[in-house]
């Protein structure tokens, strides 16, 4: 299939969690994510996008792209002090996806369908 | 209670890695009971960092444990982390849920909790059914739900922020699931304390009171069990008998003429 892609732009505001989680997925879904992996990539997108939406206090851009091997996330805060992850929300995120990483302005993370990793 | 020292120190023994790739072949229950006895050290010390915050250490260590089973069922030891890493999200997260769970009455629309129940349900009988991980197509199937309201309930039931959870650490307060909902800003509007007065006035002068010292005064389920002069894990099936009583109330409540939300 052809990527798929969605961005989110929306304030820094902590009620808009549920609609990125959701969003991530629906999409993930859509390529064939079971509920662990469902389950999984929530968390990580709730770790990371909580994280960011703390660092900064403007315009937030989430972007989610899927393919065949699974689902792409990216979140970028213009006005963003840098993006600081506790201990516990590093292990998490280990566990919960493929890979991540978070840069002074946002984060990005990969999580690949399981049949996939 | 043990040391993280003591906790890690047989997670190189050639005998639990060879346990964990014979049961990632067989899935057999009793050698996946015998590693999750072998790893219950891995789950105790992981409940220290969250006592002190309204659950009783035997509740904790149960919740650590569950989770503790399913970070088991789900190690693939061909993908080069330790099963202490692997796991620690799967029991943190399972304390999490607990935490909530506790919360979910003010804070959750009944009929998203309702659907988030039965979701959870049907993941874990499907989960044995099939004899692998339910697609959300299955529960939906399986549910009667439509795709999307398989993956809202599933949000519904899902761990929220750490620092959230964390929040009670630092100031000694509950956490936030646990706290009530502000009266502006939650679902706990006049109306619906208007409501729960009523349910709870038709509970017996004992119920009243646990779930009251429980979800008004927070106190813990020791300090109630030490009050009424009945064991924690008694006040424990109380507060979820008398939980699952309000509720079925509460579900009659609206189903009655002139009340019902939806009169489709």
């Amino acid at each position: 299939m052809a990527d798929h892609s969605l961005k989110l732009t929306f304030p820094c505001d902590p009620s808009v969690l549920r609609v990125v989680r959701l969003a991530a997925s629906s999409m993930a879904m859509d390529v064939g994510f079971g509920i662990n992996d469902l389950d999984d990539l929530s968390l990580a997108v709730d770790e990371l996008t909580s994280a960011l939406l703390e660092s900064a206090t403007g315009e937030v851009e989430v972007r989610i792209v899927v393919d065949d091997f699974g689902v792409t996330v990216t979140g970028v805060a213009t006005d963003s002090t840098g993006v600081e992850l506790n201990d516990l929300a590093v292990s998490i995120l280990n566990a919960a996806t493929d890979r991540f990483t978070v840069r002074e302005d946002g984060y990005s993370m990969v999580k690949l369908r399981a049949d996939v990793g | 209670m043990p040391t993280l020292g003591d906790v890690l120190e047989h997670h190189d023994d050639p005998k639990v890695q060879k346990a964990f790739e014979r049961y990632a072949v067989s899935k057999d229950r009793s050698l996946r009971n015998q590693l999750v006895e072998v790893n219950l050290g891995l789950a105790y010390h992981l409940t220290q960092r969250y006592e002190g915050k309204g659950v009783e250490s035997a509740d904790l260590r149960q919740v650590a444990v569950v989770g503790l089973v399913k970070a088991v069922e789900r190690f693939d030891h061909t993908r080069g982390v330790t099963f202490a890493t692997f796991a620690r999200p799967f029991i943190v997260g399972e304390m999490r849920h607990h935490f909530r769970d506790l919360g979910w009455e003010l804070h959750v629309p009944r009929p998203t909790k309702e659907r988030a129940q039965r979701v959870r349900r049907s993941v874990e009988t499907l989960r044995s059914e099939l004899g692998r991980e339910p697609q959300v197509e299955d529960v939906a199937h399986d549910t009667g739900l439509t795709v999307d309201e398989v993956v809202d309930a599933l949000d519904a039931s899902r761990v929220t922020r750490t620092k959230r959870f964390e929040a009670g650490g630092s100031t000694g307060a509950p956490p936030e699931y646990m706290q009530p909902s502000s009266p502006d800003g939650g679902y706990l509007d006049v109306e619906r304390r208007e409501l729960l007065d009523g349910l709870l006035a038709t509970l017996d002068e004992r119920e009243r009171h646990i779930v009251v010292a429980r979800f008004v005064d927070e106190k813990s389920q020791q300090e109630i069990a030490d009050e009424v002069g009945v064991s924690q894990v008694h006040v424990s099936r109380l507060l979820r008998k008398t939980l699952a009583q309000l509720q079925e109330q509460l579900r009659s409540t609206m189903r009655s003429p002139g009340s019902d939300p939806d009169p489709a």
